[in-house]
């Protein structure tokens, strides 16, 4: 009887395995009629999901507005994209899928630093160039790989804008936090240096674990510093609990800067009046007055009946690049659009693209500083593209 | 300065252990009745704290209108999945306990998966009484104090709730003695599913409490059961008094380890300081033994 | 019968083994998923299906290995699969007074205890310098999958072998009856606390040494993914599916498994976890002893007629 059923097994697995050999090598056929398709994994589920959306949303009207007007080499296009829920394994098979079964015509990259990390290395040895809109963390892209770029400006840089304004201002001592993972490290990998240039002292300095709950201790912690500024490399529900843990706590340093949460239009709706006064990065702002800015809103409105993110301006703009990249080459050679991407520099909705041609590493984007004043969000350095001054002091607790 | 800052971090971590012994509560009512721990009970706890986010953020609903809402659908819930599922686990102990084990786990993950698709992962929390009172030195944030009082009316009533009612009397006679149970003619199969429905539905309260205080996704489910597992391990399985003892001590763990050590540290206290119980004692620091 | 059995046996390793570098890069990752999935869940079959101590938390050695292989190759410049040996050599080396502590639980606490182990094992990953915290470490990029699924594919042979000599052996009876009753195995004899103690290192050493290979694979270890929980949701799910306790149980549960998920996984990462769960609780319901004995009761079953017919 055990030996029967061994056959059996030995026959399903047999069967199984040959399945795989049948769904292994297949030409790929890539008539001039035939779509270009474009594949991506995106993260619709998994802690970052409201991102996820409307970063595709960002990828979508770009096709779609593309389609419109002839598509690309004469050819339509079509987005095929998968849901990798955060998780690098699923992403890199999603892209070998996308690659070796799908046989997409291009890639673009999928959403968190990551994700990108691993994905990093498909695209590597499948010698297909992958811009990631989504990474700003610089160090997925100093492992010596040659076919990624950034698409979104470098993390490090966004504490300078807060720290320049602080420093006009005349604020001394800096609490630094953040969650402590690859991109908010990033973030704040450069602020001791800056400090030092600037004069400034770091009175407190630690980070707290991805899905943090309770910021008390932590805030309760900082208030203890006495700081002058507050800086938090967070995203939208760290942002959220801390600047509800510091009202708590009854903790109002002079400036608050809360990384990328506060571009997020849900911190207003989800802080109402406590929002006000708090600064974070903005890569992106409807406001912006770079190439295609308002037509891309108004297109972006009408579609999905509600307005973009920076996620997907950040979208948006790597397919520019990418179709402008195409067309340049003439055609889909990889090697060649490698090369294009890496020394292209071209105007976009987030601001002029240029990379590092070694690296990737994204040289042209710059980033902004918003604000929240009264309910709604201002840019407000640097000061060539400020709608207004920054509002100073951080306002007490008790006079809203 | 030093008291002061020793006295606000034990407030809030007081404030917080009482919503940890809500929940812990529930796990400790079904585990009391059906000898099963319920690795499913942060999802529910979860479930209900979610639900009480969307309804909020979409039609600014008062949380204790949500509250009473989530309990009988959770109640409902509970009752169903020990009618369809828990109610045919095998006969013999030590393979019901497997299979209990194994089915609730199976069930946390079906759950996760299900919030997933309806709330989506995003972090959530709700933007009500997020102010604090100040007295003397202290600050005291009013979310937590409200959800520290409502905690304590719930655990308050479901004490009533066992001690003077009949269906009380049957589950605790059923905590007690099976057997003794069985002889006086209680109907065990209804007051396991009752206790199950009960536990389910103090789960979901006590997600409606939790919400004021924390940010939370689909997927953070299993801290909060092992959280709430931990509580009722350091207090004594079975042990509704030990419960609050055990949330009490998790809840000042927290808060202190997160502000003299790091937050990091404070995310392991819970389930360092479990292990360490079970180790030294694995009935519970309170508990009966026999375990 | 036997010398047939063998044969078939011998084709299907064969295929396993020579097929693979014909294939393309998605069809081997998958391949290289199938199998690891299998190998843990055997690994994960020995202590909580042999011995009846149910583990969430086998993961937390499936996660030190894969640091263990980081910190080698990142920090040593060891190559990846010296770093993945002593991931496993690590993995059972704490796995003994981890061993003696953690089974004196039973039940409930035991796997608690365990859950509470890898989520204790991610925040120390979380905080530590040597780790990278919670940016990870990133291993040398250009890494093939080849060498890492033949890594697999020979610990999952050897976890199979260790599996059918349990099933056979004497050690394999004395860890059914301590799973039956302990006070009695040990009445009978059975050196309780060291039985369990060599099932609990042979269920660690597994992963310890599986985790070093997929650090390889992903070119990234960080924290969450590292020592994600749903591993250990998919060696239950597939073992309780083929059959826990058995011999081909995860094999079988592990094969269908993972292509079901697969499918799953890439359009309905909800659907995934849900029917994950679902069928875990639906099995439990329906096919308690899952597939594996109902398929030998109804190949017996047909056996026994055929017999007949014959007389």
């Amino acid at each position: 009887m055990r030996r029967t059923r061994l056959q059996v097994i030995a026959a399903g697995v047999a069967a199984t395995a040959f399945v795989f050999v049948l769904g292994g090598p297949r030409l790929a056929a890539s008539a001039a009629d035939k779509p270009i398709v474009i594949g991506a994994s995106i993260s619709e589920t998994g802690a970052y999901a409201d991102s996820g959306k409307l970063a595709l949303q960002g990828y979508q009207l770009w096709v779609k507005q593309q389609n419109a007007t002839g598509g690309l080499l004469g050819r339509q296009i079509e987005l095929k994209t998968y849901d990798d829920a955060s998780d690098p394994a699923t992403a890199v098979r999603l892209y070998q899928r996308l690659i070796d079964q799908d046989h997409v015509d291009l890639i673009v990259g999928p959403y968190s630093s990551a994700v990108t990390a691993s994905v990093a290395n498909v695209a590597q040895q499948h010698h297909m160039p992958m811009i990631s809109p989504e990474v700003a963390s610089t160090a997925p892209f100093q492992r010596g790989f040659t076919e990624i770029f950034q698409g979104i400006q470098i993390a490090a840089d966004y504490v300078e804008g807060p720290m320049a304004i602080a420093k006009e201002k005349g604020f001394k001592t800096i609490a630094v936090t953040g969650e402590d993972t690859l991109f908010p490290r990033s973030v704040v990998s450069g602020v001791d240096d800056l400090a030092k240039k600037m004069g400034m002292t770091i009175v407190f300095n630690q980070l707290y674990p991805h899905n943090a709950s309770d910021y008390s201790s932590i805030v309760e912690k900082m208030k203890q510093s006495n700081p002058d500024i507050v800086l938090a490399a967070s995203y939208l529900p760290d942002s959220v609990g801390l600047l509800r843990a510091m009202k708590q706590a009854n903790f109002a340093p002079k400036l608050v800067y809360e990384g990328v949460g506060p571009t997020e239009l849900s911190f207003g709706t989800q802080n109402g009046k406590d929002a006000d006064g708090v600064m974070g990065t903005g890569n992106w702002s409807a406001e912006l007055k770079t190439q295609g800015n308002a037509t891309f809103v108004k297109a972006f409105e009408s579609t999905f009946g509600h307005p973009p993110d920076y996620h997907a301006a950040s979208n948006y703009a790597a397919l520019e690049v990418l179709g402008e990249a195409v067309k340049r080459v003439g055609s889909l050679d990889s090697a060649k659009l490698r090369d294009q991407l890496a020394t292209l520099t071209m105007p976009t909705v987030m601001g002029t693209y240029k990379v590092d041609p070694k690296t990737g590493i994204q040289q042209g984007y710059k980033s902004l500083v918003l604000q929240w004043v009264n309910g709604k969000q201002f840019v407000v350095h640097p000061k060539s593209l400020a709608q207004q001054p920054p509002a100073l002091p951080f306002p007490s607790w008790s006079t809203r | 300065m030093h008291a002061a800052l020793i006295g606000q971090l034990t407030i809030d971590g007081l404030l917080v252990g009482g919503v940890y012994a809500l929940s812990a509560l529930g796990l400790n009512v079904i585990f009391g009745v059906m000898r099963i721990v319920n690795l499913a009970h942060g999802e529910f706890v979860i479930g209900a704290a979610l639900l009480a986010a969307v309804l909020f953020e979409r039609w600014h609903a008062n949380l204790f209108v949500v509250l009473p809402l989530a309990f009988v659908l959770a109640f409902g819930l509970g009752a169903l999945i020990q009618r369809a599922f828990l109610r045919r686990l095998p006969e013999d102990l030590a393979s019901a306990e497997t299979t209990s084990l194994l089915m609730t786990f199976g069930l946390s993950y079906f759950f996760v998966g299900a919030w997933l698709a309806f709330f989506s992962g995003n972090f959530r929390s709700v933007p009500y009484l997020t102010g604090a009172w100040t007295i003397g030195p202290f600050s005291i944030a009013q979310a937590r104090l409200v959800a520290f009082v409502a905690s304590g009316i719930i655990a308050v009533l479901l004490a009533m709730l066992l001690r003077y009612t009949a269906l009380g009397r049957s589950i605790r006679a059923t905590s007690q003695n099976l057997q003794g149970a069985l002889a006086c003619g209680v109907d065990v199969e209804r007051v396991r599913t009752l206790s199950f429905a009960l536990g389910t539905a103090i789960a979901a309260a006590s997600g409606c409490l939790l919400i004021l205080i924390f940010t939370v996704n689909p997927e953070t489910g299993a801290n909060v059961t092992l959280a709430s597992f931990a509580v009722i391990a350091l207090g004594g399985l079975g042990n509704y008094a030990g419960t609050l003892v055990g949330a009490a001590v998790i809840g000042l763990a927290v808060s202190f380890t997160g502000y003299f050590a790091t937050a990091q540290v404070a995310q392991a206290a819970p389930y360092v300081l479990f292990i360490l119980v079970l180790l030294v004692r694995p009935a519970g620091i309170l508990g009966k033994s026999g375990a | 019968m036997r010398g047939r059995a063998l044969i078939a046996f011998i084709i299907v390793v064969t295929i396993l083994a020579l097929v693979p570098p014909f294939l393309n890069g998605y069809a081997r990752s998958l391949l290289y998923i199938t199998v690891l999935y299998v190998a843990l869940a055997y690994a994960w079959n020995v202590i909580s299906g042999y011995a009846g101590y149910l583990s969430f938390g086998q993961v937390t050695f499936f996660g030190l290995g894969a640091y263990t292989t980081a910190i080698s190759v990142v920090r040593g410049h060891l190559p990846w699969w010296e770093g993945a040996l002593l991931g496993g050599l690590i993995s059972a080396a704490l796995a003994v007074p981890l061993g003696y502590l953690m089974l004196r639980l039973r039940g409930a606490f035991f796997a608690l205890g365990m859950l509470g182990l890898a989520q204790t094992l991610q925040v120390v990953a979380n905080s530590w310098q040597l780790t990278g915290g919670g940016a990870g470490l990133f291993l040398p990029p250009g890494s093939n999958a080849l060498p890492v699924y033949y890594w697999t594919l020979v610990i999952g042979l050897l976890t199979f072998a260790a599996t059918l000599f349990i099933d056979r052996s004497a050690f394999g009876l004395r860890l059914q009856a301590l799973r039956e009753d302990e006070q009695v195995a040990s009445t009978l004899g059975v050196h309780v606390t060291t039985t369990k103690v060599w099932a609990f290192v042979i269920s660690a050493i597994v992963p310890g040494l599986l985790g070093g290979g997929y650090a390889w694979y992903l070119t990234y270890v960080e924290p969450v993914s590292a020592f994600a929980t749903r591993f250990d949701l998919q060696a239950v799910a597939m073992t309780i599916l083929g059959g826990i306790g058995t011999v081909w149980g995860p094999l079988i549960g592990g094969v269908l498994m993972s292509q079901v998920s697969e499918m799953l996984a890439a359009q309905y990462p909800q659907a995934y976890l849900m029917s994950f769960g679902g069928l875990v609780v639906v099995l439990l319901v329906f096919l308690p002893r899952g597939i594996a004995p109902a398929v030998s009761a109804a190949l017996a079953r047909r056996r026994a007629r055929g017999a007949q017919g014959h007389q």
